[in-house]
C-alpha cells in the first residue's frame, strides 16, 4: 500500500515536471521572439544615426547628412538644420547607387576632396578690386563661386556629382583636366557615383561647406 | 495531487518572473531609444575638454545640441547671408557682409589683429537701439592715425546703423553705411545688414535667439 501510494506520487510529480518543461520551453521560445522583435534593423538604424549624429553635432563643426529618401542635404551645427538643399536625380541611377551601398544601412564619412568645374564668379570685377585694395586680402579670398558643376569625393571611392542651372566657366582648365583622368580610372574600377541637381543658391551654399572638410553621414 | 498543485504554482510564478525580466529588459531599451532622440540627455554639460579642437566660444559649452523650437539666426560666412528660421521654413533672408579674414598688423605696439567673424553657436546677449560705436585701437592703426587718449575722440554715432545686436565678445550684428557692398565679406567680425532687414529681424528676435554661424 505504502509502495503503491509513492509510485502514484512519483508519477504525478514525473507529469508536473513535463507540464513545467513544457510551459516552460514554450514561454522561452516566446521570450525569443520578443528579443527578435527589440533586434529590428529600423529601430537600430534609427538608433545609430542618432548616436552618430550626437557625436558629430558635440564637435561644434558644421555637418552634412545627405539623405536619399527625403532627397536633401541638410546642413546641420550643433544639431541644427542651418540649410536644407533639395535636390533630384534620376530614379534608375538613385536604385543602382542605393545598390552599391547595401552593406550598411547607414553610412558615416567624410568629404576627403572636391573639384569645382565651372562656376559663376558672384562678385564684380570693380567691387573685387576696391575690396581687395582696402582690406589688403587677396582677390580670390574675397571672391564667392556659385557651382555650375561640382564634384565630391568620400571614402571608398564614392562621389556625388552636383549640377545646377548656373551659367558659370570653367575655373581651371587644367585641374579640370586632371578630375577628368581620376573620373576615368573611377569608372574603369567601377566606383559608385551619382549626379544631383539643385539650385544655385543650394550648391554655393554646399560648396562653402565642403571646403571645411565636413564630416557627413549618407542615408541610402 | 497536491504535489503537483504545488510544483504548477511554482512553475508559472517562475515562467512569471522570467516573463517579467524579459518585459524589463524590453524597457530599458525603448528608454534607451528615448534618451538618444535627445542629442544630450536632460541635465547633461559638456566636457570642457570635448570640443578642444573646435572654434565655439564659452557660450556653446553651456548649451545642448538640439533643434532649436523657437526660430534662429543663421549667419553664412560663404554666401554672406543670414537667415532667420525655424526648423521648417525660413523666415528672413538677407545679404550681409562678415569679416573678410584679413590681418592688421601694428608696427609701434607689434599688435596684431584678424579680422574674422567668430564660428560656432552663440545667443544673442544685447539688443540695443541707436547704438554708437566706440572705436577699437585697430580702426586707428588702419586707418594711421594715432590712438586718441580722450574717449569721447573714439566715439562714432553713424557706423552701426540704427540697431546692433550683440552677440558677445564684442561682436555685433548691425547697419552699415555702405550697403552697396552687402553679400561681399568686407567687415572686422562683425555682421552688417541693410536698414530694413535689420529693423525687421531686430523686431522679431530676442535675447537669448541662438545664432549659427558657419
Amino acid at each position: 500500500m505504502y509502495i503503491r501510494r509513492h509510485i502514484r506520487i512519483g508519477r504525478i510529480v514525473s507529469r508536473g515536471l513535463r507540464l513545467f518543461l513544457l510551459i516552460f520551453l514554450c514561454l522561452l521560445c516566446f521570450g525569443c521572439g520578443g528579443g527578435s522583435e527589440q533586434a529590428d534593423p529600423t529601430n537600430d538604424t534609427a538608433t545609430s544615426i542618432k548616436e552618430i549624429e550626437k557625436r558629430l553635432a558635440l564637435s561644434g563643426h558644421v555637418y552634412l547628412i545627405f539623405d536619399f529618401n527625403q532627397m536633401e542635404v541638410s546642413i546641420k551645427l550643433f544639431g541644427a538644420a542651418v540649410r536644407d538643399c533639395k535636390f533630384e536625380c534620376d530614379s534608375a541611377a538613385l536604385d543602382e547607387w542605393k545598390s552599391s551601398l547595401v552593406s550598411k544601412p547607414i553610412i558615416e564619412d567624410s568629404v576627403i576632396s572636391f573639384h569645382l568645374s565651372s562656376a559663376k564668379a558672384m562678385v564684380g570685377e570693380r567691387e573685387l578690386a576696391i575690396v581687395a585694395e582696402v582690406s589688403q586680402v587677396s582677390r580670390e579670398e574675397i571672391q564667392r563661386f556659385m557651382p555650375e558643376e561640382m564634384v565630391l569625393y568620400f571614402g571608398q571611392g564614392r562621389r556625388i556629382l552636383i549640377k545646377t542651372d548656373a551659367e558659370g566657366t570653367p575655373v581651371s582648365r587644367l585641374a579640370n583636366l586632371g578630375n577628368w583622368f581620376r573620373e576615368s580610372a573611377d569608372a574603369v574600377l567601377g566606383r559608385a557615383d551619382i549626379e544631383l541637381r539643385m539650385s544655385g543658391p543650394d550648391a554655393m551654399a554646399l560648396y562653402g561647406v565642403v571646403r571645411e572638410v565636413p564630416k557627413i553621414i549618407i542615408k541610402p | 495531487m497536491k504535489n503537483a498543485v504545488y510544483i504548477a504554482i511554482a512553475a508559472v510564478l517562475l515562467l512569471l518572473m522570467i516573463t517579467l525580466g524579459t518585459y524589463q529588459f524590453k524597457g530599458d531599451y525603448s528608454s534607451g531609444l528615448t534618451l538618444s532622440s535627445e542629442l544630450v540627455p536632460e541635465g547633461g554639460t559638456l566636457s570642457l575638454n570635448e570640443p578642444s579642437d573646435s572654434v565655439v566660444p564659452p557660450d556653446f559649452l553651456k548649451m545642448k545640441p538640439i533643434q532649436p523650437r523657437q526660430p534662429y539666426i543663421v549667419i553664412d560666412c560663404y554666401c554672406n547671408k543670414l537667415y532667420l528660421r525655424t526648423a521648417d521654413s525660413v523666415l528672413l533672408e538677407a545679404d550681409c557682409s562678415t569679416g573678410s579674414g584679413a590681418g592688421l598688423y601694428d608696427t609701434v605696439s607689434g599688435r596684431n589683429w584678424q579680422f574674422h567673424t567668430p564660428k560656432g553657436v552663440f545667443t544673442v546677449h544685447t539688443k540695443l537701439p541707436n547704438p554708437w560705436w566706440r572705436k577699437p585701437d585697430w580702426a586707428f592703426v588702419e586707418e594711421g592715425i594715432p590712438i586718441p587718449r580722450v574717449e569721447s575722440e573714439r566715439l562714432d554715432n553713424n557706423m552701426m546703423g540704427d540697431y546692433a545686436i550683440g552677440f558677445g565678445d564684442g561682436y555685433f550684428i548691425h547697419g552699415t553705411i555702405y550697403e552697396r557692398l552687402l553679400g561681399i565679406a568686407v567687415t572686422h567680425g562683425c555682421v552688417r545688414l541693410s536698414a530694413d532687414k535689420l529693423r525687421e529681424l531686430y523686431h522679431r528676435i530676442g535675447i537669448g535667439t541662438r545664432i549659427y554661424v558657419y
